[in-house]
């Protein structure tokens, strides 16, 4: 270097000066020191840390939904709904965080039907941060709650359930609790169908609360699968109005009717009284809950006299037309057995007919007592029936072994025996079919009943003649005859035990089936001590089989098998008599059904 | 090698602006979805009214009670029924 630069630096005395290299170094140390720190907490975010952070960024925008199930729907044969689950809302509030004015309460007391009082009540409950105001409230209603804005003041979507048939069919569907989960009926036996699955969804949210894309659908939602029962909602009121109206005329405690279909055992109808209203159930009392037809039991009286004459039918050991002496009393040890009304020399036909205690203690008698037992066992007394029912009883049937003489002679009439009405509707199958018991069922099915046979056709056909009679003019229940049908059956009338001692009150019943040429239906009916001044089963129970079955042949489009007189209507329908009268064989002749019957039987 | 460089930017550059696009696309639709079938479900709720409505004012007993009281109607008899017998159609 000769010469100075061409540029000329201002000379700087700083740099010239010699600075330690130590200083540098200590420079760059701390500058790799420090990279070295932010590339460890890079690796440790990114690699050690990544999962927690991950979360943390879906926090913010992921969200699970849950997706609600709702629950099956019940519906009658026909597919008129019986139980149906609405959304609807629970209101509650967080007292802590609740300030609203008295304008603010009575406004929400007044949208939530309840007392002002009881509502500032729960409001003021300070200590809570949770207190539900009000459940099951209407969708409506609901909006016009939040429609209020009040602080402190939310709501929870559920479902409420609807019972549009109430009442009338409340014993067969029973009803849920709030937290829609059956507690009685049909709810409660097909809970595990009815309830569904909620699901759950994994989404992407935007600012606005948008749904922008599904992650996962984690689990679908499962609706509860429908429910299609075998009752017949027309049948079903038909029976309940008939019980209504005979349980006020009578002045009962309770009554029931059953219907069943004898050719696919399917149960048609079961109405009970009292009842309740599964839509308010404020206050029920245990009396209203009873399902007097498969939880509560009665001694059946005479009702039960066909199952020992039937035995001692299949045992050979009678005839029909064998002759009884039924005169005066029967007496066994201590006890003596008597009729209500005395009867001379009677045929078992007649024994059945005119419901004779002693004639059929005497049949019953003649046999051994385990025969008979085997035959009340066969026909499911003694067991609760499998119907898929909650509560459903046994009845009691004692062992054939403890059988005393006056004990077998008392059951072959009905008493020191108890039966369901279901159980007694059930075992008269094998009348209304040539011996055969059907399987019920409470849903619907296609296919013919499960069978079983318990006593052979002839007996059947024998017993059924015998019932045909019974509830016929020289019967015990001419009041069950209705017009166009053959009808068959027997009555009941059983004193009631108090305490162990028989009393001067009754359970009065009929079981019976039409059209007694081809059955279709059983009908069982009972009130439970009628105090109105009659209560023989034929007075009390015979006319609302009649009513029910007259419905029922009509309702399900029975052909009448019975000769009909054809009457000119009455009043105001001229042009229709003449129509009619002009299509019938000839006026006010009988139209013989036999000639009717054609292939449209198998339609009816 | 320079001009190849710049042809594979601007490619890379639009496909991703055409991601960027298709995933607003995407997710518009899928608001448009979520909404259509909140819809549905609003439907199927209205629907089950509907449906409880008619089994409500379908009832039987509202039935016969409006026959029987306001209409003056009487109840089928089979005395005053004429039953025809018609031959069921053969069935292919």
């Amino acid at each position: 270097m000769k010469k100075p630069r061409a540029h000329a630096f201002t000379p700087n005395p700083l740099l010239k000066v010699q600075l330690p290299a130590g200083r540098s170094r200590f420079a760059m140390l701390m500058l790799a020191c420090g990279f070295t720190a932010l590339m460890v907490r890079a690796v440790w975010l990114q690699v050690w840390s990544n999962e927690f952070l991950k979360q943390e960024g879906e926090k913010r925008y992921m969200r699970t939904l849950e997706l609600p199930a709702a629950r099956g729907r019940i519906t009658d044969r026909n597919g008129a709904i019986l139980a149906t689950s609405l959304p609807a809302r629970a209101v509650f509030a967080n007292p802590t965080a609740t300030h609203l004015d008295a304008e603010q309460v009575s406004a929400l007391a007044r949208l939530l039907a309840m007392p002002e009082r009881d509502l500032a009540r729960r409001l003021a409950a300070e200590s809570k941060t949770f207190v539900y105001l009000k459940r099951q409230v209407d969708a409506a209603t609901a909006e016009k709650i939040a429609a209020l804005k009040l602080s402190g003041v939310h709501q929870l979507p559920e479902y409420k359930r609807h019972y549009p048939d109430g009442a009338t069919i409340a014993h067969v569907v029973g009803f849920t609790n709030v937290e829609d989960v059956g507690q009685e009926g049909i709810e409660l036996t097909h809970q595990k169908d009815l309830a569904g699955q909620p699901g759950t969804r994994r989404v992407m949210q935007d600012r606005m609360g948008n749904v922008v894309e599904e992650v996962a659908a984690l689990r679908e939602p499962q609706d509860g699968t429908d429910l299609q029962l075998s009752i017949d909602a027309r049948l079903q009121y038909h029976a309940f109005d008939a019980v209504r109206d005979a349980v006020a005329q009578h002045r009962a405690l309770a009554g029931a009717a059953v219907i069943i279909d004898v050719r696919t055992g399917e149960v048609l109808a079961l109405a009970n009284l009292p009842t309740y209203d599964p839509n308010e159930r404020g206050a029920l009392s245990g009396a209203q809950l009873r399902n007097r037809v498969m939880t509560d039991t009665f001694e059946p009286g005479s009702t039960f006299k066909p199952f020992a004459i039937s035995a001692a039918l299949e045992a050979g050991i009678v005839k029909p037309s064998s002759m009884i002496n039924c005169a005066g009393k029967l007496t066994i040890g201590s006890a003596s057995i008597g009729d209500a009304h005395g009867h001379g020399t009677l045929s078992v036909e007649e024994v059945l007919q005119k419901s004779s205690n002693v004639g059929t203690a005497k049949i019953a008698l003649q046999l051994p007592a385990q025969r008979m037992w085997e035959l009340y066992s066969a026909l499911g007394f003694g067991q609760a029936p499998d119907v898929g029912f909650p509560g459903a009883v046994a009845g009691r049937v004692r062992p054939w072994k403890t059988w005393k003489p006056i004990e077998q002679a008392t059951m072959s009439y009905g008493h020191g025996i108890s039966v369901s009405l279901l159980q007694l509707a059930r075992a008269y199958s094998i009348f209304a079919r040539d011996g055969e018991l059907v399987t019920l069922s409470f849903l619907k099915t296609d296919q013919p009943a499960a069978l079983q046979q318990i006593i052979r056709p002839e007996t059947a056909r024998a017993v059924r003649h015998m019932l045909e009679l019974a509830a016929g003019p020289g019967g015990t229940a001419p009041k069950a005859q209705i017009a166009g049908f053959r009808v068959a059956g027997k009555t009941g009338t059983a004193h009631k035990q108090d305490g162990g001692r028989y009393v001067n009150r009754y359970v009065s019943s009929f079981v019976g089936f039409a059209p007694a040429s081809n059955p279709r239906v059983v009908i069982a009916v009972m009130l439970d001590e009628p105090s109105n001044g009659a209560h023989y089963g034929g007075t009390v129970a015979a006319p609302i089989f009649a009513r029910i079955a007259s419905d029922t042949m009509r309702t399900l489009q029975i052909l009448p098998d019975l000769p009909l007189r054809v009457q000119a209507p009455a009043g105001p329908g001229a042009p229709a008599s003449s129509a009619r009268a002009g299509a019938a064989p000839a006026p006010g002749a009988q139209a013989s059904p036999a000639r009717l019957q054609g292939p449209t039987k198998g339609q009816a | 090698m320079t001009r190849l460089d710049i042809f594979v930017a601007v490619l890379l550059i639009l496909g991703s602006l055409a991601l960027v696009d298709s995933q607003h696309k995407h997710r518009r639709a899928f608001i448009e979805l979520e909404r259509a079938q909140q819809a549905e479900a609003r439907l199927q709720v209205e629907w089950n009214q509907l449906q409880l409505e008619q089994s409500r004012l379908a009832k039987a007993s509202l039935i016969a009670e409006a026959a029987e009281r306001d209409l003056k109607m009487q109840g089928v008899e089979p005395a005053r029924t004429l039953y025809l017998s018609v031959p069921l159609p053969s069935k292919p």
